[in-house]
Protein backbone atom coordinates (compact mmCIF):
# COMPACT_ATOMS: atom_id res chain seq x y z
CA UNK A 1 0.00 0.00 0.00
CA UNK A 2 1.65 3.00 -0.95
CA UNK A 3 2.40 6.19 1.63
CA UNK A 4 -0.47 7.97 2.68
CA UNK A 5 1.81 11.41 2.39
CA UNK A 6 2.98 10.04 -0.91
CA UNK A 7 -0.45 9.37 -2.63
CA UNK A 8 -1.79 12.95 -1.29
CA UNK A 9 1.50 14.46 -3.17
CA UNK A 10 0.15 12.62 -6.66
CA UNK A 11 -3.08 13.49 -6.17
CA UNK A 12 -2.72 17.04 -5.32
CA UNK A 13 -0.31 17.37 -8.78
CA UNK A 14 -2.35 15.67 -10.85
CA UNK A 15 -6.05 15.41 -9.90
CA UNK A 16 -6.90 18.59 -11.81
CA UNK A 17 -5.17 17.46 -15.39
CA UNK A 18 -6.68 14.08 -14.91
CA UNK A 19 -10.29 15.18 -14.14
CA UNK A 20 -9.72 17.23 -16.88
CA UNK A 21 -8.56 14.50 -19.29
CA UNK A 22 -11.47 12.09 -17.68
CA UNK A 23 -14.30 15.66 -18.44
CA UNK A 24 -12.99 15.81 -21.85
CA UNK A 25 -13.60 11.80 -23.19
CA UNK A 26 -16.55 11.20 -21.54
CA UNK A 27 -18.20 14.74 -20.87
CA UNK A 28 -19.92 14.05 -17.58
CA UNK A 29 -18.19 15.31 -14.36
CA UNK A 30 -19.88 12.68 -11.83
CA UNK A 31 -18.45 9.86 -13.91
CA UNK A 32 -15.10 11.88 -14.51
CA UNK A 33 -14.75 11.93 -10.94
CA UNK A 34 -15.62 8.16 -10.19
CA UNK A 35 -12.75 7.13 -13.06
CA UNK A 36 -10.33 9.70 -11.26
CA UNK A 37 -10.69 8.29 -7.78
CA UNK A 38 -10.82 4.40 -8.86
CA UNK A 39 -7.67 5.23 -10.13
CA UNK A 40 -5.97 7.11 -7.09
CA UNK A 41 -8.07 3.98 -5.07
CA UNK A 42 -6.10 1.50 -6.95
CA UNK A 43 -2.40 3.24 -6.54
CA UNK A 44 -3.48 3.78 -3.07
CA UNK A 45 -4.02 -0.26 -2.55
CA UNK A 46 -1.53 -1.89 -5.21
CA UNK A 47 1.72 0.61 -5.76
CA UNK A 48 4.06 0.21 -3.67
CA UNK A 49 5.89 2.64 -5.10
CA UNK A 50 5.43 6.02 -6.66
CA UNK A 51 3.76 5.65 -10.13
CA UNK A 52 4.46 8.56 -12.69
CA UNK A 53 2.54 10.75 -14.01
CA UNK A 54 1.68 9.05 -17.73
CA UNK A 55 0.44 6.11 -15.36
CA UNK A 56 -1.84 7.88 -13.82
CA UNK A 57 -3.03 9.81 -17.21
CA UNK A 58 -3.14 6.60 -19.12
CA UNK A 59 -5.22 5.15 -16.17
CA UNK A 60 -7.88 7.77 -16.75
CA UNK A 61 -7.75 7.16 -20.26
CA UNK A 62 -8.67 3.40 -20.18
CA UNK A 63 -10.82 3.96 -17.07
CA UNK A 64 -13.15 6.08 -19.45
CA UNK A 65 -12.90 3.46 -22.24
CA UNK A 66 -14.04 1.04 -20.15
CA UNK A 67 -16.95 3.03 -18.68
CA UNK A 68 -18.14 4.01 -22.34
CA UNK A 69 -18.07 0.75 -22.70
CA UNK A 70 -20.42 -0.35 -20.49
CA UNK A 71 -22.71 2.22 -22.06
CA UNK A 72 -25.83 1.36 -23.94
CA UNK A 73 -25.53 2.67 -27.60
CA UNK A 74 -27.97 5.55 -27.04
CA UNK A 75 -26.38 7.10 -24.77
CA UNK A 76 -22.57 6.80 -26.76
CA UNK A 77 -24.53 8.72 -29.83
CA UNK A 78 -26.00 11.25 -27.44
CA UNK A 79 -22.98 12.35 -25.85
CA UNK A 80 -21.19 11.93 -29.18
CA UNK A 81 -18.68 8.76 -27.63
CA UNK A 82 -17.11 6.14 -29.78
CA UNK A 83 -19.52 3.55 -30.14
CA UNK A 84 -16.45 0.84 -31.47
CA UNK A 85 -14.00 1.47 -29.23
CA UNK A 86 -10.79 1.32 -30.66
CA UNK A 87 -7.53 1.49 -28.27
CA UNK A 88 -5.63 4.96 -29.27
CA UNK A 89 -1.67 4.10 -28.52
CA UNK A 90 -0.96 7.34 -28.65
CA UNK A 91 0.46 9.51 -25.45
CA UNK A 92 -2.62 10.90 -23.70
CA UNK A 93 -0.43 14.09 -24.25
CA UNK A 94 -0.40 13.73 -27.76
CA UNK A 95 -4.39 13.25 -28.25
CA UNK A 96 -4.93 15.95 -26.07
CA UNK A 97 -2.55 18.56 -28.54
CA UNK A 98 -4.69 17.33 -31.54
CA UNK A 99 -7.94 18.12 -29.60
CA UNK A 100 -6.69 21.76 -29.04
CA UNK A 101 -5.58 21.72 -32.96
CA UNK A 102 -8.83 21.51 -33.95
CA UNK A 103 -9.97 24.32 -31.93
CA UNK A 104 -7.36 26.19 -33.06
CA UNK A 105 -8.12 25.61 -36.71
CA UNK A 106 -12.02 26.00 -36.11
CA UNK A 107 -11.16 29.72 -34.98
CA UNK A 108 -8.71 30.60 -37.67
CA UNK A 109 -9.79 28.90 -40.94
CA UNK A 110 -13.50 28.08 -40.56
CA UNK A 111 -15.65 31.03 -41.48
CA UNK A 112 -18.93 32.39 -40.84
CA UNK A 113 -21.51 31.06 -41.16
CA UNK A 114 -20.26 27.82 -41.03
CA UNK A 115 -18.53 28.64 -37.48
CA UNK A 116 -21.38 29.82 -35.98
CA UNK A 117 -23.43 26.97 -36.90
CA UNK A 118 -20.07 24.41 -35.79
CA UNK A 119 -20.33 25.92 -32.48
CA UNK A 120 -24.29 26.11 -31.86
CA UNK A 121 -24.14 21.86 -32.54
CA UNK A 122 -20.70 20.98 -31.05
CA UNK A 123 -20.70 23.70 -27.78
CA UNK A 124 -24.47 24.19 -27.16
CA UNK A 125 -26.12 20.64 -28.28
CA UNK A 126 -27.87 22.30 -30.69
CA UNK A 127 -30.11 19.70 -32.95
CA UNK A 128 -29.74 20.77 -37.14
CA UNK A 129 -33.46 21.75 -36.57
CA UNK A 130 -32.91 24.29 -33.86
CA UNK A 131 -29.84 25.43 -35.38
CA UNK A 132 -31.68 26.60 -38.61
CA UNK A 133 -34.47 28.47 -36.95
CA UNK A 134 -32.03 30.09 -35.05
CA UNK A 135 -30.21 31.05 -38.22
CA UNK A 136 -33.39 31.16 -40.27
CA UNK A 137 -31.82 29.12 -42.60
CA UNK A 138 -32.53 26.23 -44.86
CA UNK A 139 -32.34 22.54 -42.32
CA UNK A 140 -30.66 21.49 -45.95
CA UNK A 141 -28.32 24.35 -46.06
CA UNK A 142 -27.42 23.84 -42.28
CA UNK A 143 -27.28 19.89 -42.84
CA UNK A 144 -24.51 21.02 -46.10
CA UNK A 145 -22.48 23.62 -43.85
CA UNK A 146 -22.02 21.37 -40.79
CA UNK A 147 -21.13 18.59 -43.22
CA UNK A 148 -18.39 21.01 -44.84
CA UNK A 149 -17.32 22.04 -41.86
CA UNK A 150 -16.58 18.51 -40.70
CA UNK A 151 -15.02 17.48 -44.42
CA UNK A 152 -12.59 20.29 -43.71
CA UNK A 153 -11.75 19.41 -40.58
CA UNK A 154 -10.54 16.04 -41.50
CA UNK A 155 -8.81 17.39 -44.64
CA UNK A 156 -6.68 18.77 -42.42
CA UNK A 157 -5.70 16.38 -40.25
CA UNK A 158 -5.91 14.28 -43.59
CA UNK A 159 -7.74 11.72 -40.86
CA UNK A 160 -4.92 8.76 -41.09
CA UNK A 161 -4.20 8.84 -37.44
CA UNK A 162 -7.59 9.83 -35.51
CA UNK A 163 -8.48 7.37 -33.38
CA UNK A 164 -10.99 7.06 -30.80
CA UNK B 1 -25.99 14.58 -53.80
CA UNK B 2 -23.28 10.99 -53.61
CA UNK B 3 -23.97 8.39 -51.85
CA UNK B 4 -21.43 8.71 -49.29
CA UNK B 5 -22.87 12.44 -48.75
CA UNK B 6 -26.30 10.80 -48.47
CA UNK B 7 -25.23 8.50 -45.55
CA UNK B 8 -23.36 10.96 -44.06
CA UNK B 9 -26.95 12.78 -43.62
CA UNK B 10 -28.64 10.38 -42.35
CA UNK B 11 -26.10 10.24 -39.62
CA UNK B 12 -26.57 13.68 -38.62
CA UNK B 13 -30.15 13.10 -38.67
CA UNK B 14 -29.82 9.82 -36.25
CA UNK B 15 -27.40 11.93 -34.01
CA UNK B 16 -30.17 14.56 -33.90
CA UNK B 17 -32.36 12.14 -32.84
CA UNK B 18 -31.30 8.81 -31.47
CA UNK B 19 -34.13 7.68 -29.52
CA UNK B 20 -36.39 7.03 -32.77
CA UNK B 21 -33.84 4.29 -34.06
CA UNK B 22 -33.02 1.07 -32.43
CA UNK B 23 -29.37 0.33 -31.42
CA UNK B 24 -28.96 -1.95 -34.78
CA UNK B 25 -30.22 0.81 -36.72
CA UNK B 26 -27.92 3.14 -34.86
CA UNK B 27 -24.86 0.54 -35.56
CA UNK B 28 -26.16 0.55 -39.41
CA UNK B 29 -26.41 3.82 -40.25
CA UNK B 30 -22.82 4.69 -38.71
CA UNK B 31 -21.18 1.87 -39.93
CA UNK B 32 -22.43 1.69 -42.97
CA UNK B 33 -19.37 2.69 -45.14
CA UNK B 34 -15.85 3.94 -44.09
CA UNK B 35 -16.95 7.44 -44.73
CA UNK B 36 -19.49 7.27 -42.56
CA UNK B 37 -17.30 5.76 -39.98
CA UNK B 38 -14.50 8.14 -40.25
CA UNK B 39 -16.95 11.18 -39.96
CA UNK B 40 -18.36 9.86 -36.72
CA UNK B 41 -15.03 9.42 -35.02
CA UNK B 42 -14.27 13.13 -36.12
CA UNK B 43 -17.22 14.16 -34.25
CA UNK B 44 -16.44 12.37 -31.95
CA UNK B 45 -12.99 14.33 -31.27
CA UNK B 46 -14.23 17.13 -32.38
CA UNK B 47 -16.54 16.76 -29.46
CA UNK B 48 -13.94 16.39 -27.23
CA UNK B 49 -12.45 19.05 -28.27
CA UNK B 50 -15.18 21.48 -27.46
CA UNK B 51 -15.37 19.91 -23.84
CA UNK B 52 -11.69 20.54 -23.59
CA UNK B 53 -11.80 24.12 -24.58
CA UNK B 54 -14.85 24.41 -22.59
CA UNK B 55 -13.78 22.66 -19.61
CA UNK B 56 -11.13 25.69 -18.22
CA UNK B 57 -13.10 26.14 -14.95
CA UNK B 58 -10.74 25.49 -11.81
CA UNK B 59 -10.73 22.24 -10.04
CA UNK B 60 -10.71 22.26 -6.43
CA UNK B 61 -8.30 19.79 -5.49
CA UNK B 62 -8.58 20.49 -1.62
CA UNK B 63 -12.15 19.55 -1.81
CA UNK B 64 -11.70 16.66 -3.93
CA UNK B 65 -8.80 15.64 -1.51
CA UNK B 66 -10.75 15.62 1.41
CA UNK B 67 -13.48 13.55 -0.09
CA UNK B 68 -10.91 10.97 -1.04
CA UNK B 69 -9.71 11.30 2.19
CA UNK B 70 -12.88 10.79 3.91
CA UNK B 71 -14.65 7.81 1.75
CA UNK B 72 -11.45 5.61 1.07
CA UNK B 73 -8.57 6.53 4.31
CA UNK B 74 -11.28 6.90 7.32
CA UNK B 75 -13.44 3.61 5.33
CA UNK B 76 -10.28 1.36 5.93
CA UNK B 77 -9.72 2.82 9.47
CA UNK B 78 -13.07 1.50 10.49
CA UNK B 79 -12.87 -1.66 8.13
CA UNK B 80 -9.27 -2.35 10.30
CA UNK B 81 -10.80 -1.48 13.77
CA UNK B 82 -14.04 -4.25 12.53
CA UNK B 83 -11.34 -6.81 11.73
CA UNK B 84 -9.83 -6.50 15.02
CA UNK B 85 -13.31 -6.41 16.77
CA UNK B 86 -14.13 -9.69 14.56
CA UNK B 87 -11.25 -11.45 15.64
CA UNK B 88 -11.54 -10.45 19.09
CA UNK B 89 -14.85 -12.07 19.23
CA UNK B 90 -13.99 -14.89 16.85
CA UNK B 91 -11.16 -15.90 19.64
CA UNK B 92 -14.77 -15.65 22.07
CA UNK B 93 -16.04 -17.45 20.69
CA UNK B 94 -13.80 -20.17 20.06
CA UNK B 95 -12.76 -20.39 23.70
CA UNK B 96 -16.62 -20.39 24.62
CA UNK B 97 -16.49 -23.35 22.15
CA UNK B 98 -13.83 -25.50 23.91
CA UNK B 99 -14.78 -24.47 27.28
CA UNK B 100 -18.31 -26.34 26.98
CA UNK B 101 -16.78 -29.12 25.08
CA UNK B 102 -14.99 -29.73 28.41
CA UNK B 103 -17.87 -29.13 30.37
CA UNK B 104 -20.18 -30.98 28.43
CA UNK B 105 -21.46 -34.65 29.74
CA UNK B 106 -20.68 -38.12 28.02
CA UNK B 107 -24.06 -38.26 26.33
CA UNK B 108 -23.61 -35.30 24.01
CA UNK B 109 -25.90 -35.70 21.45
CA UNK B 110 -23.50 -35.94 18.11
CA UNK B 111 -26.73 -34.49 16.13
CA UNK B 112 -27.11 -31.88 18.46
CA UNK B 113 -23.46 -30.60 17.58
CA UNK B 114 -24.11 -30.98 14.33
CA UNK B 115 -27.32 -28.62 14.03
CA UNK B 116 -25.37 -26.00 16.38
CA UNK B 117 -22.62 -25.86 13.43
CA UNK B 118 -25.31 -24.89 11.15
CA UNK B 119 -26.60 -22.91 13.70
CA UNK B 120 -22.74 -21.13 14.35
CA UNK B 121 -22.92 -19.25 10.70
CA UNK B 122 -25.97 -17.51 11.17
CA UNK B 123 -26.25 -16.62 14.71
CA UNK B 124 -24.46 -13.08 16.03
CA UNK B 125 -22.16 -13.08 18.58
CA UNK B 126 -21.17 -10.16 21.00
CA UNK B 127 -18.42 -9.57 23.40
CA UNK B 128 -20.61 -7.49 25.72
CA UNK B 129 -18.43 -7.91 29.00
CA UNK B 130 -21.02 -8.79 30.99
CA UNK B 131 -23.91 -10.91 29.83
CA UNK B 132 -22.08 -11.90 26.51
CA UNK B 133 -25.15 -13.00 24.29
CA UNK B 134 -26.88 -11.34 21.71
CA UNK B 135 -30.78 -12.25 20.64
CA UNK B 136 -31.14 -12.74 16.76
CA UNK B 137 -33.99 -12.77 14.88
CA UNK B 138 -34.50 -16.76 14.84
CA UNK B 139 -34.89 -16.53 18.44
CA UNK B 140 -31.65 -17.42 19.02
CA UNK B 141 -29.40 -16.28 22.28
CA UNK B 142 -25.95 -17.18 22.74
CA UNK B 143 -24.10 -17.42 25.88
CA UNK B 144 -20.11 -16.92 25.45
CA UNK B 145 -18.50 -17.88 28.46
CA UNK B 146 -21.06 -16.58 30.48
CA UNK B 147 -21.49 -17.18 34.52
CA UNK B 148 -24.37 -20.05 34.63
CA UNK B 149 -26.06 -16.88 37.38
CA UNK B 150 -26.50 -14.51 34.46
CA UNK B 151 -27.49 -16.90 32.02
CA UNK B 152 -30.19 -18.63 34.60
CA UNK B 153 -31.58 -15.00 35.42
CA UNK B 154 -32.32 -13.95 31.57
CA UNK B 155 -33.78 -17.51 31.18
CA UNK B 156 -35.53 -17.42 33.94
CA UNK B 157 -36.57 -13.82 33.55
CA UNK B 158 -38.40 -14.88 30.45
CA UNK B 159 -40.55 -18.27 31.21
CA UNK B 160 -40.87 -16.42 34.02
CA UNK B 161 -39.66 -18.48 36.62
CA UNK B 162 -37.41 -18.27 40.34
CA UNK B 163 -33.98 -19.49 40.60
CA UNK B 164 -32.59 -21.30 44.04
CA UNK B 165 -28.87 -21.87 44.47
CA UNK B 166 -28.29 -25.00 47.07
CA UNK B 167 -24.73 -24.96 45.56
CA UNK B 168 -23.15 -21.24 45.61
CA UNK B 169 -20.34 -22.56 43.44
CA UNK B 170 -22.17 -23.34 40.76
CA UNK B 171 -23.48 -19.29 40.53
CA UNK B 172 -19.68 -18.80 39.40
CA UNK B 173 -19.47 -21.45 36.83
CA UNK B 174 -19.13 -20.46 33.25
CA UNK B 175 -20.73 -21.85 30.19
CA UNK B 176 -21.16 -21.65 26.37
CA UNK B 177 -24.86 -22.41 25.74
CA UNK B 178 -27.11 -21.49 23.08
CA UNK B 179 -30.86 -20.99 24.06
CA UNK B 180 -33.20 -21.28 21.45
CA UNK B 181 -36.37 -19.45 23.12
CA UNK B 182 -38.65 -21.27 21.07
CA UNK B 183 -37.71 -24.21 23.13
CA UNK B 184 -39.28 -24.81 26.14
CA UNK B 185 -38.37 -24.37 29.23
CA UNK B 186 -38.11 -28.25 30.16
CA UNK B 187 -36.49 -28.45 27.22
CA UNK B 188 -33.68 -25.74 28.42
CA UNK B 189 -33.14 -27.47 31.94
CA UNK B 190 -33.07 -30.64 29.96
CA UNK B 191 -29.82 -29.18 27.57
CA UNK B 192 -28.00 -27.24 31.02
CA UNK B 193 -28.63 -30.72 32.68
CA UNK B 194 -25.81 -32.02 29.94
CA UNK B 195 -23.33 -30.08 31.68
CA UNK B 196 -21.51 -32.58 34.19
CA UNK B 197 -20.97 -30.37 36.80
CA UNK B 198 -24.21 -28.72 37.86
CA UNK B 199 -27.62 -30.70 38.66
CA UNK B 200 -30.80 -28.72 37.44
CA UNK B 201 -34.33 -29.28 38.61
CA UNK B 202 -38.07 -27.32 37.80
CA UNK B 203 -40.87 -27.60 40.40
CA UNK B 204 -43.70 -25.08 40.74
CA UNK B 205 -42.32 -22.66 38.55
CA UNK B 206 -38.81 -22.42 40.37
CA UNK B 207 -35.58 -23.43 39.38
CA UNK B 208 -33.01 -25.34 41.70
CA UNK B 209 -29.22 -25.80 41.10
CA UNK B 210 -27.30 -27.69 42.84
Amino acid sequence: MLDKRILERLFRQNYSGMIRLARTILGDDGEAEDVVQDVFVRVMENSTTEPAPAYLYASVKYGCINLIRQKRVHEQVKELLPVEVEIDLQPVEKQMDKLDQIAAFVDECIKDPHRTIFHMRFDDDLTVSEIAKRMEMNPNTTYKYLMQCIGQIRHFFNNADVKL
Amino acid sequence: MTNSEDNIRKLMEMLDNPDAYSEQEIRDIIGQDEETQETYRMMVEIKRSSRRSQNDAPVDVDAAWKRFEQTHYQRRHSNAWMRVAAGFIGLLFVSGISFAAISAVKHHNERRQAEQQTRQETVITTNAAAVESEESANQLVVFTNTKLEQMLTEIASYYDVTVEYKSADARDLRFYYEWNRKAGIESVIDDLNRFAKVNITLNNKKITVE
